[in-house]
Protein backbone atom coordinates (compact mmCIF):
# COMPACT_ATOMS: atom_id res chain seq x y z
CA UNK A 1 0.00 0.00 0.00
CA UNK A 2 2.80 2.36 1.35
CA UNK A 3 4.44 1.50 -2.07
CA UNK A 4 1.78 2.06 -4.35
CA UNK A 5 1.19 5.42 -2.81
CA UNK A 6 4.89 6.23 -3.23
CA UNK A 7 4.72 5.71 -6.52
CA UNK A 8 1.23 7.93 -7.45
CA UNK A 9 3.46 10.37 -6.24
CA UNK A 10 6.21 9.89 -8.07
CA UNK A 11 4.44 9.99 -11.20
CA UNK A 12 2.03 13.31 -10.27
CA UNK A 13 4.99 14.90 -9.57
CA UNK A 14 7.11 13.79 -13.06
CA UNK A 15 3.32 14.93 -14.38
CA UNK A 16 3.52 18.39 -13.05
CA UNK A 17 7.40 18.80 -13.94
CA UNK A 18 6.47 17.77 -17.58
CA UNK A 19 3.48 20.53 -17.65
CA UNK A 20 5.42 23.26 -16.04
CA UNK A 21 8.14 22.80 -18.29
CA UNK A 22 5.54 22.45 -21.58
CA UNK A 23 4.29 25.72 -19.81
CA UNK A 24 7.20 27.53 -19.61
CA UNK A 25 8.33 26.75 -23.15
CA UNK A 26 5.07 28.38 -24.29
CA UNK A 27 6.18 31.33 -22.28
CA UNK A 28 9.52 31.65 -23.84
CA UNK A 29 7.75 30.89 -27.33
CA UNK A 30 5.81 33.94 -26.65
CA UNK A 31 8.14 36.50 -25.89
CA UNK A 32 10.14 35.56 -28.69
CA UNK A 33 7.11 35.80 -30.88
CA UNK A 34 6.25 39.63 -29.62
CA UNK A 35 10.13 40.79 -29.38
CA UNK A 36 10.56 39.84 -32.93
CA UNK A 37 7.68 41.64 -34.31
CA UNK A 38 8.14 44.61 -32.56
CA UNK A 39 11.24 44.91 -34.43
CA UNK A 40 9.73 43.37 -37.42
CA UNK A 41 6.90 45.94 -37.58
CA UNK A 42 8.25 48.64 -39.79
CA UNK A 43 10.03 45.92 -41.65
CA UNK A 44 7.41 46.47 -44.23
CA UNK A 45 7.87 50.38 -44.89
CA UNK A 46 11.85 49.47 -45.72
CA UNK A 47 11.08 46.42 -47.78
CA UNK A 48 9.00 49.01 -49.83
CA UNK A 49 11.90 51.90 -49.95
CA UNK A 50 14.36 48.93 -51.26
CA UNK A 51 11.80 47.81 -53.78
CA UNK A 52 11.50 50.99 -55.29
CA UNK A 53 14.43 51.61 -55.64
CA UNK A 54 15.24 48.77 -57.39
CA UNK A 55 12.16 49.17 -59.96
CA UNK A 56 13.69 52.44 -60.88
CA UNK A 57 16.87 50.89 -61.19
CA UNK A 58 15.65 48.26 -63.10
CA UNK A 59 13.71 51.00 -65.21
CA UNK A 60 16.93 52.93 -65.50
CA UNK A 61 19.59 49.51 -66.84
CA UNK A 62 17.00 47.31 -68.04
CA UNK A 63 13.93 48.86 -69.74
CA UNK A 64 15.46 49.84 -73.12
CA UNK A 65 17.60 46.95 -73.62
CA UNK A 66 14.81 44.46 -73.28
CA UNK A 67 12.18 46.67 -75.73
CA UNK A 68 14.96 46.59 -77.70
CA UNK A 69 15.12 42.91 -77.93
CA UNK A 70 11.16 42.22 -77.55
CA UNK A 71 11.17 44.45 -80.89
CA UNK A 72 14.23 42.30 -82.86
CA UNK A 73 12.12 39.25 -81.17
CA UNK A 74 9.05 40.42 -82.67
CA UNK A 75 7.12 39.74 -79.66
CA UNK A 76 5.30 41.52 -77.15
CA UNK A 77 7.43 43.51 -74.51
CA UNK A 78 5.68 42.38 -71.64
CA UNK A 79 7.39 39.21 -72.27
CA UNK A 80 10.19 40.16 -70.53
CA UNK A 81 9.17 43.08 -68.63
CA UNK A 82 7.20 42.52 -65.34
CA UNK A 83 8.05 44.33 -62.70
CA UNK A 84 6.19 47.89 -62.92
CA UNK A 85 3.29 45.19 -62.58
CA UNK A 86 4.23 44.37 -59.13
CA UNK A 87 1.72 46.33 -56.76
CA UNK A 88 4.61 47.00 -53.91
CA UNK A 89 2.35 47.09 -51.02
CA UNK A 90 1.15 44.21 -50.53
CA UNK A 91 4.58 42.46 -51.71
CA UNK A 92 6.12 44.31 -49.14
CA UNK A 93 3.64 43.38 -46.39
CA UNK A 94 4.21 39.68 -47.48
CA UNK A 95 7.88 40.08 -47.17
CA UNK A 96 8.18 41.50 -44.28
CA UNK A 97 5.77 38.78 -42.80
CA UNK A 98 8.01 35.97 -44.34
CA UNK A 99 10.88 37.24 -42.91
CA UNK A 100 8.96 37.67 -39.45
CA UNK A 101 7.85 34.40 -39.64
CA UNK A 102 11.37 32.93 -40.34
CA UNK A 103 13.00 34.58 -37.96
CA UNK A 104 10.50 33.48 -34.71
CA UNK A 105 10.44 29.68 -36.30
CA UNK A 106 14.65 30.06 -36.60
CA UNK A 107 15.12 31.74 -32.82
CA UNK A 108 12.43 28.83 -31.38
CA UNK A 109 14.06 26.44 -33.11
CA UNK A 110 17.34 27.27 -30.83
CA UNK A 111 15.60 26.49 -27.45
CA UNK A 112 12.53 24.70 -27.99
CA UNK A 113 13.94 21.71 -29.75
CA UNK A 114 17.32 21.19 -27.43
CA UNK A 115 18.23 18.77 -24.78
CA UNK A 116 18.04 20.61 -21.69
CA UNK A 117 21.30 21.49 -20.56
CA UNK A 118 20.54 24.69 -17.99
CA UNK A 119 24.14 25.36 -17.18
CA UNK A 120 26.05 27.52 -19.03
CA UNK A 121 30.06 27.00 -19.82
CA UNK A 122 32.85 29.04 -20.86
CA UNK A 123 34.77 26.16 -22.53
CA UNK A 124 31.99 24.76 -24.12
CA UNK A 125 30.82 28.09 -25.66
CA UNK A 126 34.53 28.66 -26.73
CA UNK A 127 34.28 25.62 -28.56
CA UNK A 128 31.31 26.19 -30.08
CA UNK A 129 32.15 29.64 -31.66
CA UNK A 130 31.51 30.40 -35.24
CA UNK A 131 29.11 33.22 -36.96
CA UNK A 132 26.13 31.19 -35.21
CA UNK A 133 27.63 31.30 -31.60
CA UNK A 134 28.32 35.16 -31.95
CA UNK A 135 25.02 36.19 -33.69
CA UNK A 136 22.19 34.37 -31.62
CA UNK A 137 22.81 35.00 -27.89
CA UNK A 138 23.19 39.21 -29.58
CA UNK A 139 20.11 38.88 -31.50
CA UNK A 140 18.03 36.48 -29.10
CA UNK A 141 19.02 39.12 -26.23
CA UNK A 142 17.45 42.09 -28.14
CA UNK A 143 14.51 39.91 -29.56
CA UNK A 144 14.00 39.14 -25.47
CA UNK A 145 14.39 42.44 -24.16
CA UNK A 146 11.91 43.79 -27.03
CA UNK A 147 9.60 41.01 -26.41
CA UNK A 148 9.85 42.07 -22.34
CA UNK A 149 8.77 45.63 -23.64
CA UNK A 150 5.99 44.87 -25.40
CA UNK A 151 4.38 42.90 -23.13
CA UNK A 152 4.36 45.92 -20.57
CA UNK A 153 2.66 48.37 -23.04
CA UNK A 154 0.01 45.72 -23.44
CA UNK A 155 -0.71 45.95 -19.95
CA UNK A 156 -0.12 49.25 -19.91
CA UNK A 157 -2.86 49.64 -22.57
CA UNK A 158 -5.41 47.94 -20.79
CA UNK A 159 -4.92 50.02 -17.63
CA UNK A 160 -6.69 53.29 -16.66
CA UNK A 161 -4.32 56.11 -17.48
CA UNK A 162 -2.70 57.00 -14.15
CA UNK A 163 -3.83 53.75 -12.28
CA UNK A 164 -0.81 51.70 -12.03
CA UNK A 165 2.34 53.22 -12.47
CA UNK A 166 4.79 52.78 -15.25
CA UNK A 167 7.09 50.98 -12.73
CA UNK A 168 5.03 48.90 -11.77
CA UNK A 169 4.08 47.59 -15.34
CA UNK A 170 8.09 47.38 -15.52
CA UNK A 171 8.37 45.40 -12.81
CA UNK A 172 5.89 42.94 -15.02
CA UNK A 173 8.32 43.05 -17.47
CA UNK A 174 11.69 42.47 -15.64
CA UNK A 175 9.50 39.40 -13.96
CA UNK A 176 8.53 37.88 -17.61
CA UNK A 177 12.03 38.42 -18.05
CA UNK A 178 13.21 36.89 -15.28
CA UNK A 179 10.73 33.78 -15.80
CA UNK A 180 10.59 33.51 -19.33
CA UNK A 181 13.03 35.12 -21.31
CA UNK A 182 16.24 34.12 -19.61
CA UNK A 183 16.06 30.50 -19.10
CA UNK A 184 15.02 31.04 -23.08
CA UNK A 185 18.16 32.72 -23.64
CA UNK A 186 20.10 30.08 -21.27
CA UNK A 187 18.49 27.00 -22.66
CA UNK A 188 19.36 28.48 -26.57
CA UNK A 189 23.39 29.51 -25.73
CA UNK A 190 24.00 26.34 -23.58
CA UNK A 191 22.44 24.26 -26.34
CA UNK A 192 25.06 25.78 -28.64
CA UNK A 193 27.05 22.44 -30.24
CA UNK A 194 31.03 22.40 -30.56
CA UNK A 195 31.42 23.86 -34.09
CA UNK A 196 33.28 22.81 -37.15
CA UNK A 197 34.04 26.15 -39.01
CA UNK A 198 33.51 29.00 -38.43
CA UNK A 199 30.90 29.51 -41.26
CA UNK A 200 28.34 27.86 -39.40
CA UNK A 201 24.77 29.60 -39.28
CA UNK A 202 26.09 32.42 -42.07
CA UNK A 203 23.01 32.11 -43.82
CA UNK A 204 20.46 32.28 -41.24
CA UNK A 205 22.46 35.09 -39.81
CA UNK A 206 21.30 37.02 -43.19
CA UNK A 207 17.97 36.68 -42.17
CA UNK A 208 18.68 37.02 -37.82
CA UNK A 209 21.20 40.27 -37.57
CA UNK A 210 19.00 42.71 -39.38
CA UNK A 211 15.97 41.83 -37.26
CA UNK A 212 18.39 41.70 -34.02
CA UNK A 213 19.80 45.00 -34.95
CA UNK A 214 16.10 46.37 -35.32
CA UNK A 215 15.09 44.59 -32.03
CA UNK A 216 18.16 46.78 -30.17
CA UNK A 217 17.95 49.83 -31.69
CA UNK A 218 13.51 50.17 -31.48
CA UNK A 219 12.95 47.19 -29.00
CA UNK A 220 14.34 48.43 -25.35
CA UNK A 221 13.22 51.29 -24.17
CA UNK A 222 16.89 52.77 -23.02
CA UNK A 223 18.30 54.72 -25.35
CA UNK A 224 16.27 58.01 -24.29
CA UNK A 225 17.25 57.86 -21.16
CA UNK A 226 20.76 57.94 -22.18
CA UNK A 227 22.28 61.90 -22.92
CA UNK B 1 3.15 30.15 -4.69
CA UNK B 2 5.37 30.43 -7.64
CA UNK B 3 3.58 28.30 -9.86
CA UNK B 4 0.86 30.58 -9.72
CA UNK B 5 2.58 33.88 -10.01
CA UNK B 6 4.18 31.71 -13.10
CA UNK B 7 0.47 30.96 -14.16
CA UNK B 8 -0.62 34.09 -14.22
CA UNK B 9 2.55 35.55 -16.18
CA UNK B 10 2.11 32.45 -18.82
CA UNK B 11 -1.72 33.99 -19.65
CA UNK B 12 -0.64 37.08 -19.89
CA UNK B 13 2.26 36.64 -22.41
CA UNK B 14 -0.04 34.35 -24.30
CA UNK B 15 -3.02 37.08 -24.90
CA UNK B 16 -0.09 39.61 -25.33
CA UNK B 17 1.00 37.41 -28.57
CA UNK B 18 -2.65 36.99 -29.85
CA UNK B 19 -3.38 40.04 -29.96
CA UNK B 20 -0.59 41.89 -30.80
CA UNK B 21 1.58 39.16 -33.33
CA UNK B 22 0.48 37.83 -36.41
CA UNK B 23 1.01 34.38 -35.04
CA UNK B 24 -2.10 35.64 -33.04
CA UNK B 25 -3.70 36.98 -35.99
CA UNK B 26 -3.02 33.63 -37.61
CA UNK B 27 -4.43 31.51 -34.93
CA UNK B 28 -7.57 34.20 -34.50
CA UNK B 29 -8.11 33.29 -38.18
CA UNK B 30 -7.91 29.31 -37.85
CA UNK B 31 -10.31 29.64 -34.50
CA UNK B 32 -12.79 31.40 -37.03
CA UNK B 33 -12.78 28.75 -39.63
CA UNK B 34 -13.24 26.34 -37.42
CA UNK B 35 -16.12 27.88 -36.00
CA UNK B 36 -17.34 28.77 -39.44
CA UNK B 37 -17.16 32.61 -39.10
CA UNK B 38 -16.09 34.69 -41.24
CA UNK B 39 -12.10 35.07 -41.03
CA UNK B 40 -10.11 38.25 -40.37
CA UNK B 41 -9.30 39.99 -43.93
CA UNK B 42 -5.78 39.18 -43.98
CA UNK B 43 -5.76 39.10 -47.76
CA UNK B 44 -7.69 41.87 -47.89
CA UNK B 45 -5.42 43.77 -50.68
CA UNK B 46 -5.85 40.76 -53.51
CA UNK B 47 -10.10 40.55 -53.68
CA UNK B 48 -12.12 42.43 -56.05
CA UNK B 49 -14.26 44.25 -53.94
CA UNK B 50 -13.85 47.77 -52.47
CA UNK B 51 -14.30 47.00 -48.33
CA UNK B 52 -17.98 47.95 -47.85
CA UNK B 53 -17.65 51.00 -45.41
CA UNK B 54 -15.07 52.49 -48.14
CA UNK B 55 -17.89 52.28 -51.00
CA UNK B 56 -20.68 53.60 -48.65
CA UNK B 57 -18.43 56.61 -47.76
CA UNK B 58 -17.67 57.25 -51.95
CA UNK B 59 -21.56 57.32 -51.91
CA UNK B 60 -21.99 59.73 -49.32
CA UNK B 61 -19.24 62.07 -50.60
CA UNK B 62 -20.40 62.05 -53.96
CA UNK B 63 -24.10 62.87 -53.22
CA UNK B 64 -22.60 65.98 -50.52
CA UNK B 65 -22.02 67.48 -54.02
CA UNK B 66 -18.16 68.60 -53.68
CA UNK B 67 -17.21 71.52 -55.42
CA UNK B 68 -15.56 71.71 -59.01
CA UNK B 69 -12.04 69.69 -58.32
CA UNK B 70 -8.77 70.92 -59.48
CA UNK B 71 -5.54 71.64 -58.59
CA UNK B 72 -4.94 74.07 -55.69
CA UNK B 73 -1.54 75.10 -54.27
CA UNK B 74 -1.61 72.40 -51.38
CA UNK B 75 -3.84 70.85 -48.54
CA UNK B 76 -4.86 73.08 -46.07
CA UNK B 77 -7.90 72.65 -43.96
CA UNK B 78 -7.80 75.75 -42.10
CA UNK B 79 -9.19 77.70 -44.76
CA UNK B 80 -13.08 76.94 -45.42
CA UNK B 81 -12.09 77.28 -49.18
CA UNK B 82 -8.82 75.19 -48.61
CA UNK B 83 -9.78 71.74 -49.77
CA UNK B 84 -12.99 71.38 -50.72
CA UNK B 85 -12.18 67.17 -51.69
CA UNK B 86 -10.36 66.82 -48.01
CA UNK B 87 -13.21 68.31 -46.41
CA UNK B 88 -16.00 66.65 -48.32
CA UNK B 89 -13.83 63.28 -47.93
CA UNK B 90 -13.71 63.88 -43.89
CA UNK B 91 -17.70 64.28 -43.92
CA UNK B 92 -18.50 61.88 -45.50
CA UNK B 93 -15.99 59.13 -43.93
CA UNK B 94 -15.21 59.84 -40.84
CA UNK B 95 -18.58 62.17 -39.87
CA UNK B 96 -19.68 65.54 -39.72
CA UNK B 97 -18.51 66.32 -36.63
CA UNK B 98 -14.95 64.92 -37.28
CA UNK B 99 -13.92 68.32 -39.65
CA UNK B 100 -14.62 70.53 -36.84
CA UNK B 101 -12.44 68.68 -34.60
CA UNK B 102 -9.50 68.09 -36.90
CA UNK B 103 -9.60 71.52 -37.93
CA UNK B 104 -9.13 72.33 -34.32
CA UNK B 105 -5.62 70.74 -34.04
CA UNK B 106 -4.51 73.50 -36.16
CA UNK B 107 -1.89 71.91 -37.42
CA UNK B 108 0.30 72.48 -40.85
CA UNK B 109 -0.10 69.27 -41.73
CA UNK B 110 -3.82 67.05 -42.75
CA UNK B 111 -2.15 64.06 -42.70
CA UNK B 112 -0.44 64.13 -39.10
CA UNK B 113 -4.04 66.26 -38.25
CA UNK B 114 -6.27 63.27 -39.20
CA UNK B 115 -3.95 60.65 -37.47
CA UNK B 116 -3.73 62.36 -34.68
CA UNK B 117 -6.84 62.67 -34.85
CA UNK B 118 -7.79 58.97 -35.31
CA UNK B 119 -5.23 57.62 -32.85
CA UNK B 120 -7.42 59.47 -29.78
CA UNK B 121 -5.62 61.40 -26.80
CA UNK B 122 -4.60 58.90 -24.40
CA UNK B 123 -3.49 56.01 -27.18
CA UNK B 124 -1.34 58.60 -29.03
CA UNK B 125 0.47 60.32 -25.35
CA UNK B 126 1.53 57.09 -24.53
CA UNK B 127 3.41 56.33 -27.98
CA UNK B 128 5.12 59.82 -27.59
CA UNK B 129 6.09 58.69 -23.91
CA UNK B 130 7.59 55.33 -25.73
CA UNK B 131 9.11 56.55 -28.38
CA UNK B 132 10.80 58.77 -26.00
CA UNK B 133 12.15 56.20 -23.96
CA UNK B 134 13.38 54.12 -27.51
CA UNK B 135 15.28 57.45 -27.81
CA UNK B 136 13.16 58.58 -31.15
CA UNK B 137 12.08 62.50 -30.51
CA UNK B 138 9.76 64.57 -32.99
CA UNK B 139 6.27 63.78 -31.69
CA UNK B 140 4.75 65.24 -34.09
CA UNK B 141 6.02 63.04 -36.92
CA UNK B 142 4.09 59.46 -36.53
CA UNK B 143 6.42 57.30 -38.80
CA UNK B 144 8.31 56.08 -35.76
CA UNK B 145 5.66 56.32 -33.13
CA UNK B 146 3.23 53.84 -34.46
CA UNK B 147 4.61 51.00 -33.32
CA UNK B 148 4.34 51.97 -30.00
CA UNK B 149 0.70 52.54 -29.98
CA UNK B 150 -1.94 50.37 -29.02
CA UNK B 151 -2.29 48.03 -31.55
CA UNK B 152 -6.18 48.48 -31.77
CA UNK B 153 -5.59 52.28 -31.63
CA UNK B 154 -2.97 51.84 -34.35
CA UNK B 155 -5.02 49.48 -36.83
CA UNK B 156 -8.05 51.92 -36.44
CA UNK B 157 -6.27 55.08 -37.45
CA UNK B 158 -3.88 54.00 -40.13
CA UNK B 159 -7.19 52.51 -42.21
CA UNK B 160 -9.11 55.83 -41.24
CA UNK B 161 -6.58 58.12 -42.25
CA UNK B 162 -5.52 55.95 -45.45
CA UNK B 163 -9.28 56.00 -46.96
CA UNK B 164 -9.95 59.22 -46.11
CA UNK B 165 -6.95 60.51 -48.22
CA UNK B 166 -7.66 58.44 -50.92
CA UNK B 167 -11.03 59.40 -50.66
CA UNK B 168 -10.01 62.78 -51.18
CA UNK B 169 -7.90 62.15 -53.79
CA UNK B 170 -10.62 60.35 -56.01
CA UNK B 171 -12.85 63.34 -55.70
CA UNK B 172 -10.04 65.39 -56.75
CA UNK B 173 -9.64 63.42 -60.36
CA UNK B 174 -11.09 64.85 -63.80
CA UNK B 175 -12.50 63.17 -66.49
CA UNK B 176 -9.72 61.73 -68.84
CA UNK B 177 -11.74 63.01 -72.60
CA UNK B 178 -14.72 65.49 -72.47
CA UNK B 179 -17.08 64.62 -69.75
CA UNK B 180 -20.01 64.72 -72.38
CA UNK B 181 -18.36 61.54 -73.77
CA UNK B 182 -20.77 58.02 -74.05
CA UNK B 183 -20.03 55.40 -72.19
CA UNK B 184 -20.17 52.58 -74.39
CA UNK B 185 -19.76 50.17 -71.36
CA UNK B 186 -20.09 50.35 -67.61
CA UNK B 187 -18.08 49.65 -64.98
CA UNK B 188 -19.68 46.01 -63.27
CA UNK B 189 -19.83 42.12 -64.72
CA UNK B 190 -20.54 41.66 -67.72
CA UNK B 191 -19.83 38.92 -71.01
CA UNK B 192 -17.15 39.75 -72.49
CA UNK B 193 -17.55 40.75 -76.07
CA UNK B 194 -14.48 38.46 -77.11
CA UNK B 195 -13.98 35.60 -74.28
CA UNK B 196 -17.49 35.35 -73.89
CA UNK B 197 -17.08 34.66 -70.22
CA UNK B 198 -18.66 36.78 -67.23
CA UNK B 199 -15.95 38.97 -65.96
CA UNK B 200 -15.99 42.21 -63.73
CA UNK B 201 -15.05 44.96 -66.67
CA UNK B 202 -12.92 46.83 -64.45
CA UNK B 203 -13.60 50.34 -65.56
CA UNK B 204 -15.22 51.99 -68.52
CA UNK B 205 -15.41 52.15 -71.57
CA UNK B 206 -15.77 55.24 -73.43
CA UNK B 207 -16.69 56.14 -77.59
CA UNK B 208 -13.39 58.16 -78.32
CA UNK B 209 -12.65 58.26 -81.90
CA UNK B 210 -9.13 57.29 -83.08
CA UNK B 211 -6.60 59.71 -82.14
CA UNK B 212 -8.45 61.39 -79.20
CA UNK B 213 -6.55 63.22 -76.40
CA UNK B 214 -6.42 61.44 -73.35
CA UNK B 215 -5.10 63.69 -70.72
CA UNK B 216 -4.28 62.26 -67.00
CA UNK B 217 -7.19 62.53 -64.29
CA UNK B 218 -5.48 63.57 -61.44
CA UNK B 219 -1.13 64.72 -61.35
CA UNK B 220 1.28 61.83 -60.20
CA UNK B 221 3.68 59.36 -61.75
CA UNK B 222 3.73 57.11 -64.28
CA UNK B 223 3.49 53.68 -63.04
CA UNK B 224 3.58 51.58 -66.49
CA UNK B 225 3.55 53.31 -70.07
CA UNK B 226 3.74 50.52 -72.41
CA UNK B 227 2.33 47.75 -74.55
CA UNK B 228 0.74 44.42 -73.28
CA UNK B 229 -1.83 42.05 -75.06
CA UNK B 230 -4.80 43.05 -73.27
CA UNK B 231 -4.77 46.58 -72.14
CA UNK B 232 -3.05 47.41 -75.90
CA UNK B 233 -0.61 50.64 -75.40
CA UNK B 234 -1.65 51.77 -71.89
CA UNK B 235 -0.68 54.17 -69.19
CA UNK B 236 -1.08 53.73 -65.71
CA UNK B 237 -0.65 56.31 -63.22
CA UNK B 238 -0.20 56.96 -59.41
CA UNK B 239 -1.89 59.14 -57.59
CA UNK B 240 -0.96 58.77 -54.38
CA UNK B 241 -2.49 57.43 -51.24
CA UNK B 242 -3.39 54.05 -53.22
CA UNK B 243 -5.23 55.63 -55.69
CA UNK B 244 -4.12 54.69 -59.67
CA UNK B 245 -6.05 54.86 -62.75
CA UNK B 246 -5.44 53.23 -65.99
CA UNK B 247 -5.69 54.66 -69.85
CA UNK B 248 -5.94 51.64 -72.36
CA UNK B 249 -6.03 50.27 -75.87
CA UNK B 250 -4.05 54.05 -76.92
CA UNK B 251 -2.42 54.53 -80.20
CA UNK B 252 0.30 56.67 -79.26
CA UNK B 253 1.85 56.88 -75.34
CA UNK B 254 3.19 60.63 -74.75
CA UNK B 255 4.94 59.85 -70.89
CA UNK B 256 7.20 57.32 -69.74
CA UNK B 257 7.51 55.25 -66.77
CA UNK B 258 8.89 57.11 -63.94
CA UNK B 259 7.79 60.42 -65.40
CA UNK B 260 5.91 63.18 -63.30
CA UNK B 261 2.62 64.22 -64.35
CA UNK B 262 0.15 67.03 -63.48
CA UNK B 263 -3.80 66.69 -63.87
CA UNK B 264 -4.83 67.86 -67.03
CA UNK B 265 -1.55 67.07 -68.88
CA UNK B 266 -1.45 64.60 -72.22
CA UNK B 267 -0.51 61.03 -72.02
CA UNK B 268 -1.93 59.18 -74.51
CA UNK B 269 -3.90 59.76 -78.03
CA UNK B 270 -6.70 56.69 -78.11
CA UNK B 271 -6.35 53.92 -80.01
CA UNK B 272 -7.72 50.19 -80.82
CA UNK B 273 -4.44 48.13 -79.22
CA UNK B 274 -4.92 44.94 -77.04
CA UNK B 275 -7.72 42.96 -76.58
CA UNK B 276 -10.16 45.53 -78.01
CA UNK B 277 -13.42 45.63 -80.20
CA UNK B 278 -13.24 49.13 -81.67
CA UNK B 279 -11.85 52.27 -80.85
CA UNK B 280 -12.44 53.62 -77.03
CA UNK B 281 -10.64 54.78 -74.35
CA UNK B 282 -10.77 52.49 -71.19
CA UNK B 283 -10.60 53.78 -68.02
CA UNK B 284 -10.34 52.39 -65.04
CA UNK B 285 -9.40 53.35 -61.50
CA UNK B 286 -8.68 51.46 -58.23
CA UNK B 287 -8.72 52.41 -54.44
CA UNK B 288 -5.95 50.35 -52.60
CA UNK B 289 -5.88 47.94 -55.36
CA UNK B 290 -9.62 47.39 -55.80
CA UNK B 291 -11.17 48.78 -59.00
CA UNK B 292 -14.00 51.15 -58.30
CA UNK B 293 -16.72 52.59 -60.68
CA UNK B 294 -14.73 56.06 -61.97
CA UNK B 295 -18.44 57.18 -63.71
CA UNK B 296 -20.00 58.51 -60.33
CA UNK B 297 -17.50 61.40 -60.54
CA UNK B 298 -17.77 62.63 -64.27
CA UNK B 299 -20.63 65.17 -63.84
CA UNK B 300 -18.09 66.87 -61.31
CA UNK B 301 -16.64 68.96 -64.18
CA UNK B 302 -12.84 68.28 -66.54
CA UNK B 303 -9.92 69.82 -65.81
CA UNK B 304 -8.87 68.26 -69.04
CA UNK B 305 -10.92 70.68 -71.31
CA UNK B 306 -10.19 73.46 -69.01
CA UNK B 307 -6.77 73.54 -69.07
CA UNK B 308 -5.23 70.89 -71.92
CA UNK B 309 -1.30 70.91 -72.07
CA UNK B 310 0.63 69.36 -75.02
CA UNK B 311 3.82 68.32 -74.27
ZN1 LIG C 1 -12.93 48.32 -71.06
Amino acid sequence: MGVRLGAMLNWSDAVAGKLARVASTLGQCAVVALGVHLAADSLDDQVMAGMTALQALADLYLLAPLQGLAGTLGVASDAFIWWDEIELGAASAWIALFVEAVTTILLWGSFVLTPRQDALSWSRYRRALSVRALILPLVLAGVILAGCWSLSMGVEDLLPRGGLSPWSVGLLGLAVLARFGWPAWVRAVAALEPSRSWAEGLSSAVVLAPVGALAWIYGIPLWGLLP
Amino acid sequence: MRGWADLILLVGVLAACWTRTPIGAAMVGVVSLAQGRPTPDLLASFRTEVPAALQRSLERAVALKPAEPGPRPGWSLSSPDGDPALTTAIQAHLGPEALAQVQALGLASPEAALEIWAVGRTPRDRAIARARAAGLSAPESFEAHRRFLPSAAAARANRAVGETLALATVLDLSWPVDPGTRISSGFGYRTHPILGTRKLHEGVDLAVPLGTDVFAAGSGRVLRARHDKICGNGVKLDHGHGVSTSYCHGQKLFVQRGQRVEQGQRVMASGSTGRSTGPHLHFGLRIGGHPVDPSPFRARGAVADAQPQAL
